[in-house]
């Protein structure tokens, strides 16, 4: 598997970098069937994605029993070549690793289920997420995590424009780097960027906690950048250890409404809600 | 007095045979169908799905927010069991997940020989920002309203209100998101990356809904640049919303007739066009549906009552409101109006049958709106 590393991408600074994630999304071949299973445990269930369309795939995984004891059940999908819409709304509480790369609105609306992708998503993946997790070890297109409600997004590659856009919860974790307009129209959650971001980083109207390790190429009018209180410091820590991104959350700075940065200088220390 | 919008569109009698003018057979003719899409999608439903409508008629953006869930839930499933389509969030209706009637089965499920479930005619409004959807809203949506353009409030304002945002998103009321006041509202889906790409996003929505059709919601000022590009991206339909009260009656009727010829230059003449007309009565509706309109929402008629509800719930009414009364009222509102409408629509023509026509006075009209020019 070849992950890019962060330094692989230059700052979003110019179409070529966002084209790039574009087309390294788009391009699946045939060696995404080549694949070497990692050191994962064993999986107990073993599906091809070219055998079944997807509805039957989702109705397969949801006759898988529910585990009895907190573990779920590893299943794992081959035969992933970049398909749209796949992995959609299956709400049933399982481990899935799939090898090879999904294409765009990748495992949206999903619930409870974990997955894990070995390549690369398209557009839109994650879309309305309410709880479970996706982990994807390579690039993300656009708008990863709009919408999205609750668990867990991690993007180990790049992401390109807007990502959690119009999210309402969860967290959102891109270890290398991001496109425009990150966090546009969202209301709540949290945005880690590993990397660096392209323009229009934050939204002044927002609740979100997003966090910064590189450069942003411009903050979002009447976004500022602030250092974390010691609270955010420790939370940020155990959010990285979980979405398995290395680092110290010192190394972070949060981007800010500036209207709320206020507030919290007048009230010296952080706000309720309501600080509009 | 006569408050029709477009009396310089008049009805012609049919040139030859009379048209069959069963009120009861407009019932059978509002049918969208689904285009095939890839047929492994919808396996086990010939590749074909399809929606009846009871009548062309339908309720866009009623102001759910501003009263209580109950009478919500009341009005909405009032109208719709009245053959109206109305569109609707769960959250918009309950402060429950799955509590509002509106969205319950009709009939036992088990009772159902074919294994279908029934629901009433609902508009599944996936906004730009998607605040308030749940999965749930996929279930049992006759239509789904893509959004590739902002929200505008009943305001007219690009926002989401804060008693909105508190409603979608059941925040507490002193733990609101956004900081608690008005959240602009976003200007394109963050996850489409062009109309172009459109294709996909409703290729997902057809996967979410299968008994759905998937429609594209556009402003008027979309038409001419966007339109080629969406029609490409193969939605069932498209939605125009022309309600804005800037634009005048001639130009109302002439976007809906331009968009009706450029569905056809683009070798979609069948494509369904709903449109959304503002301020109409039920002699507009009729002229819309002459114009190439397949079904005309009827907000307008509505506005009345969600003005007393409003009202109401705010305690500015001398008697509050007795929420049993309310079926009865829906009812006195729309039955005349609907009818009138439905008696005016099953006069004019369909492909097999010569109807009424549209004919004009004004030559202006008559090149806008490919109507016959009266002399």
């Amino acid at each position: 598997m070849t992950n890019p590393a962060p330094s692989d991408f230059p700052a979003m600074d110019s179409v070529e970098a966002i084209e790039r994630i574009n087309a390294s999304v788009a391009s699946e071949g045939p060696e995404a069937n080549d694949i070497e299973p990692s050191d994962e445990a064993k999986p107990e269930h073993t599906f091809d994605m070219q055998a079944m369309d997807d509805r039957e795939l989702i109705e397969t995984l949801r006759r898988i029993p529910r585990a009895q004891s907190e573990k779920f059940p590893r299943v794992e999908l081959t035969g992933a070549r970049g398909q749209h819409c796949a992995l959609m709304q299956i709400n049933h509480p399982l481990r899935v690793r799939v090898l090879g790369s999904l294409g765009d609105y990748a495992c949206a609306w999903n619930d409870e289920t974990v997955v894990k992708v070995e390549r690369n998503v398209g557009h839109g993946a994650g879309e309305g997420m309410i709880s479970g997790s996706l982990r994807v070890c390579g690039d993300a297109g656009l708008g990863v995590g709009t919408a999205m409600t609750g668990g867990t997004v991690a993007i180990y590659g790049s992401a390109s424009h807007r990502v959690g856009a119009a999210m309402r919860g969860g967290g959102l974790f891109v270890r290398g780097d991001v496109g425009d307009d990150v966090g546009l129209g969202a209301l709540a959650g949290t945005i880690v960027i590993g990397g660096d971001a392209g323009k229009n980083l934050g939204d002044p109207h927002s609740n979100v906690d997003v966090f910064i390790r590189g450069q942003a190429q411009s903050l979002a009018h009447g976004v500022v950048e602030a250092t974390l209180w010691k609270k955010q410091e420790v939370k940020l820590g155990l959010l990285l250890i979980s979405a398995g991104i290395r680092g110290s959350a010192s190394d972070f700075r949060r981007v800010i409404p500036q209207a709320k940065l206020e507030a919290e200088q007048h009230n010296r220390g952080e706000l309720m809600p309501n600080w509009r | 007095m006569n408050d029709d919008r477009f009396n310089e569109l008049h009805f012609l009698p049919p040139g030859v045979a009379p048209p069959a003018a069963d009120p009861d057979s407009v019932e059978n003719h509002w049918t969208v169908s689904q285009q095939a899409v890839d047929s492994r999608d919808l396996s086990g439903q010939g590749g074909h799905s399809t929606v009846t409508l009871r009548t062309p008629l339908f309720l866009d953006q009623a102001p759910w927010i501003g009263m209580p869930c109950t009478w919500a839930d009341t009005v909405a499933t009032t109208a719709a069991s009245m053959g109206i389509t109305v569109s609707a969030l769960h959250r918009d209706l309950s402060d429950v997940d799955g509590e509002a009637d509106f969205f319950r089965p009709l009939g036992d499920p088990e009772d159902s020989e074919t294994g279908d479930i029934e629901y009433l005619p609902r508009i599944l409004p996936y906004y730009v920002d998607r605040f308030g959807l749940i999965p749930a809203d996929f279930v049992g949506a006759s239509v789904i309203d893509v959004r590739l353009c902002p929200y505008q409030n009943h305001l007219r304002r690009f926002a989401y209100s804060p008693d909105q945002i508190q409603r979608w998103e059941r925040t507490e009321p002193d733990k609101p998101l956004a900081g608690g006041g008005y959240v602009g509202a976003a200007t394109f889906p963050a996850d489409i990356a062009s109309t172009d790409q459109a294709a996909t996003k409703f290729e997902q929505l057809r996967r979410l809904s299968p008994g759905a059709i998937v429609m594209a919601s556009l402003l008027p000022y979309q038409l001419r640049q966007d339109i080629r590009a969406i029609v490409k991206s193969a939605p069932d339909g498209i939605i125009l919303r022309i309600d804005q009260p800037e634009f005048s009656p001639f130009q109302v009727a002439s976007m809906v007739s331009y968009a009706k010829r450029k569905l056809q230059q683009l070798g979609h003449p069948d494509m369904s066009l709903w449109v959304v007309p503002g301020q109409i009565t039920p002699t507009d509706a009729a002229k819309l549906i002459g114009l190439g309109a397949s079904a005309i929402a009827i907000d307008h008629w509505m506005k009345p009552l969600f003005e007393q509800l409003h009202r109401s719930s705010r305690g500015l009414t001398p008697e509050p409101l007795a929420e049993h009364h309310l079926p009865s009222m829906v009812h006195r509102l729309l039955t005349e109006p609907v009818e009138a409408a439905l008696a005016g629509i099953s006069n004019l023509g369909t492909a097999e049958i010569q109807g009424v026509r549209l004919a004009t006075f004004h030559p202006k009209w008559a090149k806008a709106c490919s109507a016959e020019l009266l002399t």
